[in-house]
């Protein structure tokens, strides 16, 4: 990854966007604890970094977003920060995977990569669970899904199927639009401060 | 490395016992200036940035490759090794500034309870429920234990490393210029947030919220995102006009230390050893 001076400090913006969503918002969100938090705050970040997609429209300029927000999220208040770090990075991954794979110069490519980037945080908990909680707490999480599903009158496997869906579907939803908002967003940004509809 | 106010006497009596600090000539009729050499790697003592993360990283292996009967040995050894190479993070971690950080000990208490609870009010069976309440007792405990390990292991690394070494180590395995953007976003975050308030009461002044929303939100982005990119724009022409160029510029330089290569044989050795050997 070779940028010029311009893109790197366009990067920087956006980075600095994404670690200061992070910080400010993120840090009150986990620690209230609300449901879906890490889905808002995922979709909002993947929104930020391909916004910066269009004006740095070069393969690893997401996935370097995601490393100077990761970065940024040091400055976070408390010491609960790895597993952000590692969710953030991962999620500018997976949507940079995406981009790379359907070419990132439409807003379908943009919906895919948020899509992809934001699914990640359905993984996130199980991975970081494991590694912050062990295997005992992985144990509790499947005790408590079978009481679950027995106090609704489903049968384990069904249970699994229906929570997934929901789970999973969810995700791809939220992601999808905030990469469909930021191809149009981007758009706009960069007839404004451009112009024109491509980066100078 | 760091140039005290304390070491300035001695540099100045005995130039040759500091490696790191150099004499630069100076121009016509000024005196020779004393200055720190940065070259790509600087002494930092015993342990430099690569044996805090090999540490860290020796932390997160045993807790993810150790069989589950050998947790509680491996956690206290890492808790151990933790409490005494890094002495001061647990003050840190518990009592930042003086003040106690309540919440943590909260955590951890309810971490170690959670399955207590959850037995005695049979919510769960399974593995769980198979191992009666000392079974639970000693799950919790676990589990606790594990997660002020990570806790203080984060703690540690983030006390012992700075984010501009983390910044070089990134550069060197592939992120180009990600120093020099770590330097301007941090520049960025006060212009941000200046910029972000002044769009934001102008919002609030002309009705904020209450009607046409969506609109209103993506006027406030485009507007905080447009004015500090105004502003990147001209820290970009700054760093033009001083002729930085990202494809010459060396990565900030990594602190090195005596142990560390020995530090990441044994880390690695060690959790080689857990995976194949249990």
């Amino acid at each position: 990854m070779r940028y010029s001076t311009r893109e790197l400090v366009s990067l920087a913006v956006f980075g600095t966007l994404w670690g200061a969503i992070e910080i400010v918002p993120g840090s009150v969100l986990h620690a209230m604890g609300l449901p879906l938090s890490g889905v808002v705050m995922a979709a909002s970040g993947l929104f930020v970094a391909l916004v910066g997609r269009r004006f740095v429209p070069r393969a690893g300029s997401v996935l370097f977003v995601g490393a100077l927000a990761a970065l940024l999220k040091l400055f976070s208040v408390g010491s609960i920060v790895l597993g952000p770090m590692i969710g953030i990075f991962a999620e500018a991954g997976m949507a940079e995977l995406g981009l790379l794979a359907t070419g990132g110069g439409s807003a379908l490519s943009f919906a895919v990569a948020g899509a992809l980037g934001v699914c990640w945080t359905a993984a996130h908990p199980f991975l970081t669970g494991v590694v912050l909680f062990g295997r005992d707490f992985m144990a509790i999480w499947s005790g408590l899904l079978d009481a679950a599903s027995r106090s609704m009158g489903m049968d384990a496997g069904q249970a699994v199927v229906w929570v997934v869906a929901v789970w999973v579907g969810a995700r791809v939803v939220a992601g999808a639009a905030a990469g469909w908002v930021a191809w149009g967003v981007g758009r706009v940004l960069l007839e404004r401060v451009y112009g024109t509809q491509s980066s100078g | 490395m760091e140039l005290r106010a304390a070491d300035e006497g001695a540099i100045r009596e005995r130039p040759e016992s500091f490696p790191g600090v150099k004499e630069v000539p100076g121009c016509r009729g000024c005196e020779p200036v004393r200055a720190v050499a940065i070259e790509g790697s600087e002494e930092a003592g015993w342990v430099g940035t690569v044996g805090h993360l090999s540490v860290f990283a020796w932390v997160v292996g045993l807790s993810v490759a150790a069989p589950p009967g050998r947790m509680d040995v491996l956690g206290v050894l890492c808790l151990a090794m933790l409490l005494i190479g890094y002495p001061g993070a647990i003050r840190r971690l518990f009592f930042p500034g003086g003040q106690i950080r309540l919440w943590l000990p909260v955590l951890l208490a309810s971490l170690a309870a959670f399955p207590v609870l959850l037995l005695s009010f049979g919510w769960v069976d399974g593995e769980l429920a198979a191992g009666g309440r000392r079974g639970a007792v000693f799950s919790g405990l676990r589990i606790a234990e594990r997660a002020l390990v990570l806790v203080l292991a984060v703690e540690a690394v983030t006390s012992s490393v700075d984010i501009a070494q983390i910044a070089g180590i990134l550069e060197r395995i592939g992120f180009r210029g990600l120093g020099f953007s770590l330097g301007v976003a941090a520049n960025l975050l006060p212009s941000l947030h200046r910029s972000w308030v002044c769009a934001r009461e102008s919002l609030w002044m002309r009705g904020g919220f209450r009607a046409q929303r969506w609109r209103a939100l993506r006027l406030l982005f485009l507007t905080v995102v447009g004015n500090t990119l105004g502003r990147s724009r001209e820290i970009a022409v700054a760093a033009e006009c001083r002729a930085y160029d990202p494809e010459r510029s060396r990565p900030a330089p990594v602190r090195k230390g005596r142990l560390d290569g020995w530090l990441v044989v044994l880390c690695v050795a060690s959790v080689l050893g857990v995976i194949f050997l249990g």
